[in-house]
């Protein structure tokens, strides 16, 4: 129903930048928010959806994901200050040693591997330009 | 003569090396358990970007193909069907491996995929171009009533809740409008950030839902290294392909012929064939226990039912399937639009294609003959190393579609996202059908209200448009019955309720 709310804001914030009269491309958010309410007061309302039991992960799991998911953002956040290699680095280690506490040394070993590997790949067979950081790596 | 051509192009020495290195990392990829053929492709799409579009395409039919045989070693070794079509195999695969015999299983597989998906390519070398020419009369209403008679396919993938599919339908038609409106030319739902103008990137939200979500649900399942039994001589002997050879045809049969029908996935097929070789057998109570033709007849199916798809996909641009989605959203990448056009702007990539379809698949069955004992050992690498090196690929993959850190960031976002939704049950797939279905239904949309100056009734003059919505209503209904069948079939199969008397 939010997402339907937000389609129909969007729809009336186009509607005077139409070219034509009849219609416009406020028209489909506005036909999209229309089915998106309906749809989810009849999930609310109505047909009642069946209760979905749902379990999370234990504390020492849930840790792990949470630090996984944080290492990923961390990634994503370090890649164009740091660069590709030593980014890259840091984090296959860090998942290594989260996914399968491998020791440190196991996991600098791959994760060397790895960014080696990916490096080969996408960068000097691939060509692709990536962030190369302030250590110009 | 479109066909020759095709084959002429196909065979050189590029394009023959791309559809080898398309299988051979399609199904080492869909060999790794809980990595279906989506997750596998979308992975695997940036590997392709430098390449022109046809060896580019190539490449990514062998990985489809690859990642469709990959996902069968682990439902016959493993008992892990990387998906709901998988699980009838696994009903035989799985006992045949235990007796020491997943080796002539993982044979009899390959060969029926490979005749399911050489009669599927011949399929599509003479239905492909009648339909694309029949298309070629649609107008924008007729296009319409096409868009809805594909979103039918949301209900063979609904899984669970039919309202929640349909939620998630609409969401994914809601993403597909980020960036540019089509008709003004302004930006829509950017929300004032310049991240946004060019609306979401496919790949990115796929690569999120599919393969982020599947490494984080593997380690909360704490997924392990598995060992394997002495799987056999891989090569099937004369005995089983005696036993296997009618059950593949008939596999085929019913995965080509019902895979044509908009709504009826694989998991749909599979089940079918399975159940029909389980009634027609003179011995109904080996399957269950170790059938080759419990094997053969849903691989078969399975295969047949992915290569139906093709049809739909490169004639009117529907695609059947996620897989088949982000293959689309692949020859979008190269500017190519899946649809009747592309038969007739682009018939030499077309006809390369297809030929290299042909040739894909004898190149998968005689690299993964000889190839199985090493796929199979490929499921015994821990999950501690595949799990990093999934992510790792899949953020690296994100970011090379458009060199974009705000693409890993869509792909985490939807990473979550998808964890999320897999625990409350919010199915994946049709947000992403309709993700990549959007743009062309707002098309249609909006030209046939231009040309009716905005009177909706244009939908229903024409004949072609009503007829494709009546089909529409029919086919939802039908698929409903089908997967409301195949959802009792997998509760029978998983133990959560008896079997029905036969």
């Amino acid at each position: 129903m939010l997402l339907g709310a937000v389609s129909l804001m969007e729809a009336r914030r186009l509607r005077p930048m139409r070219m034509r009269a009849a219609v416009g491309d406020d028209i489909f958010p506005m036909i999209l928010g229309v089915v998106l309410l309906a749809l989810g007061a009849l999930m609310t309302f109505v047909v009642k959806a069946p209760a979905v039991k749902v379990e999370f992960p234990k504390k020492e799991i849930a840790t792990r994901m949470i630090a996984s998911a944080a290492c990923l953002f961390g990634y994503w956040a370090l890649l164009p200050i740091l660069g590709y290699a030593p980014a890259t680095f840091l984090c296959s280690a860090l998942l290594f040693h989260l996914f399968g506490g491998y020791r440190w040394w196991t996991c600098f070993l791959a994760a060397a591997l790895l960014t080696g590997c990916v490096y080969l790949i996408f960068i000097r067979f691939l060509k692709m330009p990536f962030p190369i950081g302030v250590l110009g790596l | 003569m479109h066909l020759g051509t095709g084959f002429v192009a196909a065979v050189s020495p590029v394009n023959l090396l791309m559809a080898a290195i398309g299988a051979v990392l399609g199904t080492l990829v869909g060999v790794l358990p809980g990595l279906g053929p989506a997750s596998a492709i979308a992975i695997l799409i940036p590997l392709t970007s430098v390449l022109q579009p046809t060896p580019a395409i190539i490449m990514m039919a062998g990985i489809f193909y690859g990642a469709m045989y990959g996902g069968s070693t682990t439902s016959i070794l493993l008992n892990i069907p990387g998906e709901v079509a998988s699980v009838p195999t696994c009903i035989d695969g799985y006992p045949l491996a235990q007796q020491g015999r997943g080796g002539p299983a993982l044979g009899i597989a390959a060969i029926g995929s490979f005749i399911a998906g050489t009669l599927g390519v011949l399929g599509l070398t003479f239905f492909g171009p009648l339909l694309a020419d029949q298309a070629l009369k649609f107008g924008p209403p007729e296009y319409f009533g096409l868009m809805i008679l594909a979103l039918t396919v949301i209900v063979g993938l609904s899984g669970g809740s039919l309202l929640k599919s349909l939620m998630m339908g609409c969401a994914g038609y809601l993403l597909s409008l980020g960036g540019i409106g089509p008709s003004s030319g302004f930006p829509r739902f950017n929300f004032g950030t310049t991240a946004l103008f060019g609306g979401l990137e496919m790949i990115s939200v796929v690569i999120g839902l599919f393969a982020i979500t599947e490494v984080f649900v593997g380690l909360e399942e704490s997924r392990t290294a598995v060992s394997i039994k002495n799987i056999g001589s891989v090569y099937p002997s004369l005995k089983d392909l005696k036993i296997s050879l009618p059950a593949i045809l008939r596999g085929t049969g019913i995965g080509f012929f019902l895979g044509l029908l908009p709504g009826l996935s694989a998991a749909v097929t599979t089940f079918l064939a399975y159940d029909v070789e389980k009634k027609i057998s003179r011995h109904p109570e080996r399957f269950g226990k170790g059938a080759m033709e419990g094997v053969a007849s849903p691989e078969s199916a399975n295969n047949a039912t992915s290569q139906a798809g093709f049809i739909p996909l490169m004639s009117l641009g529907i695609p059947a399937s996620p897989t088949l989605a982000i293959l689309m959203g692949g020859l979008m990448l190269y500017g190519l639009q899946p649809g009747p056009l592309l038969f007739k702007d682009h018939p030499d990539f077309v006809w390369t294609v297809i030929a290299s379809m042909y040739i894909g698949n004898l190149i998968l069955l005689v690299l993964n003959l000889p190839l199985v004992g090493l796929w199979a050992k490929m499921t015994t690498v821990p999950y501690g190393i595949m799990g990093p090196v999934i992510l790792i690929i899949s953020i690296v993959g994100a970011y090379t579609v458009n060199n974009s850190l705000f693409d890993i960031f869509t792909a985490l976002v939807f990473g979550f996202l998808g964890y999320l939704m897999r625990k409350y049950q919010w199915p994946a797939v049709p947000l992403v059908l309709c993700f990549v279905l959007g743009p062309k239904l707002e098309r249609s949309v909006i030209e046939s209200l231009a040309i009716s100056a905005g009177d909706g009734r244009i939908f229903f003059q024409s004949s072609i448009s009503l007829g494709l919505l009546i089909t529409a209503a029919v086919m939802l209904f039908i698929s409903l019955r089908l997967v409301r069948r195949t959802e009792h079939r997998v509760k029978e199969v998983e133990g959560e309720i008896p079997l029905s008397p036969k």
